[in-house]
């Protein structure tokens, strides 16, 4: 049977030498990447972000789209007048879009999802996410709706 | 996150999930390696089980990822259950799964040049099954050697794995 004793920790192993060696070689081998491939890394990392957003239970921040489109341009260095243009659309157009003023249609979906390399559907989800978190907040409010019952109006003619 | 094990006495599909630890009894030795109940304790420390959908409190595989100096992704123990080892084992990809899961979370939380890249030890007691299991680490999942008893998985490789064991 094992025994405490026994068991191998992580601090027994590791000392500042090991620690110094392990990051020049991953900072070595890095180097070697392609542009190209560290573009990817970032890029891959928001697209998880995004997709563990939508999957999350009980976010505790909510994230817009205009948030992810953010970090997307964050990370491609570009401003959000550039994607406009790059979607020809004008900038205040997008923006309303990206803050939740106006609701996603099928050509922008299409166009961030071309932008990104992300699935269309996820940046659906991520609207319907954030719906979904304002209805479960109102749902707090359940007694201010009863008066809309069906029964009301059965009840009235 | 929503994934597939596969039942190893027939290559059924089944339906499973990576989820945080928090509140369930995590394994305490009793035929497993490591003490994830204590480890899961450490506020520096991921912990993450896989359990499948039909029985959500028998878990079978455990996963401690780890930040180091905030930046740099580090697999601080892995383990699966025991009755998913040897000849008779239950499920197949439980490993693979979590390996790709903390590929994943290295690409997450990872910083600078470190993004994507995850490192973690291989120890056993006996040598010969710790050449063994770097040697399995290498061809199943793609991870370099790099000293001693470590070993990295570099974003390519973790890519790879993402693809193979939790989106297909």
């Amino acid at each position: 049977m094992k025994k405490e004793s026994d068991e191998i920790l992580v601090e027994d192993i590791w000392n500042e030498q090991k620690k110094a060696g392990l990051k020049e070689f991953i900072l070595s081998e890095s180097a070697k990447q392609s542009e190209e491939r560290r573009l990817r890394n970032e890029l891959l990392a928001i697209q998880y972000r995004m997709q563990d957003y939508i999957e999350s239970e009980n976010p505790t921040n909510m994230l817009r789209l205009m948030d992810f489109v953010k970090m997307y341009l964050h990370t491609l260095n570009v401003t959000q007048k550039k994607l406009a243009e790059l979607f020809e659309m004008k900038d205040s157009n997008l923006h309303k879009y990206l803050v939740g003023e106006r609701k996603l249609n099928a050509d922008l979906v299409l166009k961030l999802s071309s932008f990104s390399h992300v699935d269309p559907e996820y940046w659906f989800r991520v609207e319907v996410k954030n719906e979904l978190i304002e209805i479960n907040k109102e749902k707090a409010k359940a007694k201010d709706y009863q008066k809309y019952d069906y029964r009301n109006l059965l009840a009235a003619s | 996150m929503d994934i597939r094990i596969t039942q190893f006495s027939d290559s059924k599909s089944i339906d499973a999930k990576i989820i945080k630890s928090a509140g369930l009894a995590l394994p305490t030795f009793g035929g497993w390696r490591f003490n994830f109940e204590k480890h899961a304790r450490n506020a520096a420390f991921q912990t993450y089980v896989l359990v499948t959908e039909e029985t959500p409190y028998a878990i079978e595989g455990c996963l401690i990822f780890r930040l180091k100096d905030e930046m740099e992704p580090y697999m601080a123990y892995i383990e699966i259950a025991p009755h998913n080892k040897g000849e008779n084992r239950r499920f197949d990809r439980v490993a693979g799964c979590l390996i790709a899961f903390a590929s994943r979370l290295s690409f997450i939380h990872g910083k600078d040049h470190f993004k994507g890249w995850l490192a973690f030890d291989v120890l056993e007691e006996r040598e010969e099954d710790e050449v063994k299991l770097m040697t399995v680490y290498c061809q199943k999942y793609g991870a370099l050697k790099w000293s001693g008893t470590t070993m990295v998985i570099s974003p390519e490789a973790g890519e790879k794995l993402i693809f193979k064991f939790l989106e297909q």
